[in-house]
């Protein structure tokens, strides 16, 4: 989906790092962390479509991730690794906010008031900027399981293979979800008017 | 949906996941089904505008790891395990057991059911010795000689030591009285050469002075003519300046002299005329 940058390479090339992260190098944890934080907190600002959330959520990937590299085999598969630990965070994270009523609904206000706007008209709300906070509100109204699929293909460059490793889900499962949730997030545009040409007409 | 193309292989058909029989398989069936393939092509629409949503810039927090939670190899765990640290403490209680026993000639016995860790057992025999008895007169005797083989020995170790210091002052003697005489004959010599150095100099000094207040001479005469004349040629054109200047206003007021004579005898006339109009 994006273009390959100076930091997905890196990132691609990370072995000796995490080598050395699990030899206890504090340095080469930190470097971890500067590589990959912006990847995992946009796979969970997507998911949640949520600063706040996608915050925590990704600190607390990183908490996990320091806590359990030792634990991690192979430093291949270190990317489908912290994907599970950011996706098992993220359903933590989704639970706590459920069961604690107190809890801000700081995303739930955010929809609503975009769902109050919506009825003004979309039309006049599409500006570069606010439109990237529409998709994702979009994104967010998407089944869960579906929303998550959809990001790991489209944003962080998974194969159908890895994604039902991550998930642990068959291959075809995987597919499923990506077909039916594109086709609820289609639905989901025409509601709101969006369409590409609109888009590029910007 | 088509048995056969069901939406997994439309899903790796809209990612580009297909090859071979498989695409052209669903090719066809696209083909041959409008309705399917502008759904497609609308799933394909809305992976467009996914595209467009932007990466969310963020600045990653500063995390301060906690010690005990850094991980470590598998070999050092070992090296920080408890087991290892007892293993190591036991080991040395032993040898250090061991090797004080060594030292301290311990014993260990069994007798008659009972167990006995001694010592210094063995040696214990050859320590014990019958005691001598002294009497007064004896220490008194012991500690008089004593004296006296001490006293003897401080003598003589005293007459060696007079003997070599006198020795080595009467050397030093001699020795010091050459090096002054050869001190003061090297700074007789320092003295005259320095005297000699000085002097050179200091007529190098007059000399080099000499010319160069004769050059200097030469030269602010030089730069008096100079500037002499360059102040006579200044002085003549200030002074032609001025005369033209004084010349130049003698004439300004000429001209306002002509003119204010002109008007007033213009003046003069109007009142004439005026005067010889009023008689009329």
């Amino acid at each position: 989906m994006y273009g390959e940058t100076l930091l997905d390479i890196a990132m691609m090339h990370s072995d000796s790092v995490i080598d050395r992260a699990q030899n206890g190098d504090k340095e080469a944890f930190n470097q971890l962390v500067s590589l990959w934080y912006k990847r995992i907190y946009n796979y969970a600002y997507k998911y949640f479509s949520e600063h706040n959330l996608a915050s925590e959520a990704t600190q607390k990937t990183f908490i996990l991730v320091y806590r359990k590299i030792d634990s991690l085999k192979n430093p291949d598969s270190f990317k489908g690794w912290i994907y599970r630990i950011a996706t098992n965070c993220c359903h933590e994270e989704e639970r706590l906010r459920k069961v604690n009523s107190n809890s801000e609904p700081i995303d739930l206000e955010l929809s609503a008031k975009d769902r109050r706007d919506d009825q003004v008209g979309v039309e006049d709300k599409i500006v570069n900027e606010e439109l990237s906070e529409v998709l994702i509100e979009c994104l967010g109204q998407i089944n869960p399981e579906q929303r998550q699929v959809i990001i790991m293909k489209e944003y962080e460059g998974f194969k159908f293979r890895e994604i039902a490793e991550v998930l642990d889900i068959s291959e075809n499962t995987a597919k499923s979800r990506l077909y039916y949730g594109l086709a609820a997030l289609r639905k989901i545009l025409e509601e709101k008017n969006i369409t590409i040409e609109s888009w590029c007409n910007e | 949906m088509n048995k056969k193309i069901n939406e997994h292989k439309l899903t790796a058909y809209l990612y580009g996941e297909l090859s071979g029989q498989e695409l052209e398989e669903v090719k066809n069936h696209l083909d041959k089904n409008p309705e399917e393939k502008k759904r497609v092509e609308e799933l394909n629409q809305v992976r467009r505008i996914l595209g467009k949503l932007e990466e969310k810039e963020v600045i990653e927090p500063v995390f301060i790891w906690p010690e005990e939670n850094l991980p470590r190899p598998e070999n050092d765990n070992f090296y920080h395990s408890n087991w290892f640290k007892i293993a190591c403490s036991i080991t040395l209680f032993i040898v250090i057991f061991f090797i004080s026993g060594y030292f301290l000639s311990a014993s260990l016995k069994i007798n008659n059911g009972s167990f006995v860790l001694g010592f210094n057992s063995e040696d214990q025999s050859k320590i014990v010795a019958p005691v001598q008895e002294f009497t007064a007169e004896d220490i008194e005797s012991i500690i008089d000689k004593k004296l006296s083989s001490i006293s003897e020995n401080n003598t003589q170790q005293f007459q060696e030591l007079s003997d070599q210091i006198q020795l080595i002052s009467n050397k030093k003697v001699l020795d010091s009285g050459k090096i002054i005489s050869m001190l003061d004959q090297e700074s007789n010599q320092l003295n005259n050469n320095l005297q000699a150095y000085a002097n050179q100099i200091q007529e190098e000094n007059i000399n080099a002075l000499r010319d160069l207040v004769v050059l200097s001479s030469k030269q602010q005469q030089a730069q008096f003519e100079t500037t002499l004349v360059e102040f006579s040629k200044y002085l003549e054109q200030k002074r032609n300046d001025d005369l033209n200047f004084i010349l130049l206003n003698l004439k300004d007021l000429k001209q306002h002299s002509d003119n204010y004579k002109s008007k007033t005898n213009e003046i003069l006339a109007s009142l004439i005329e005026k005067v010889n109009d009023g008689n009329n």
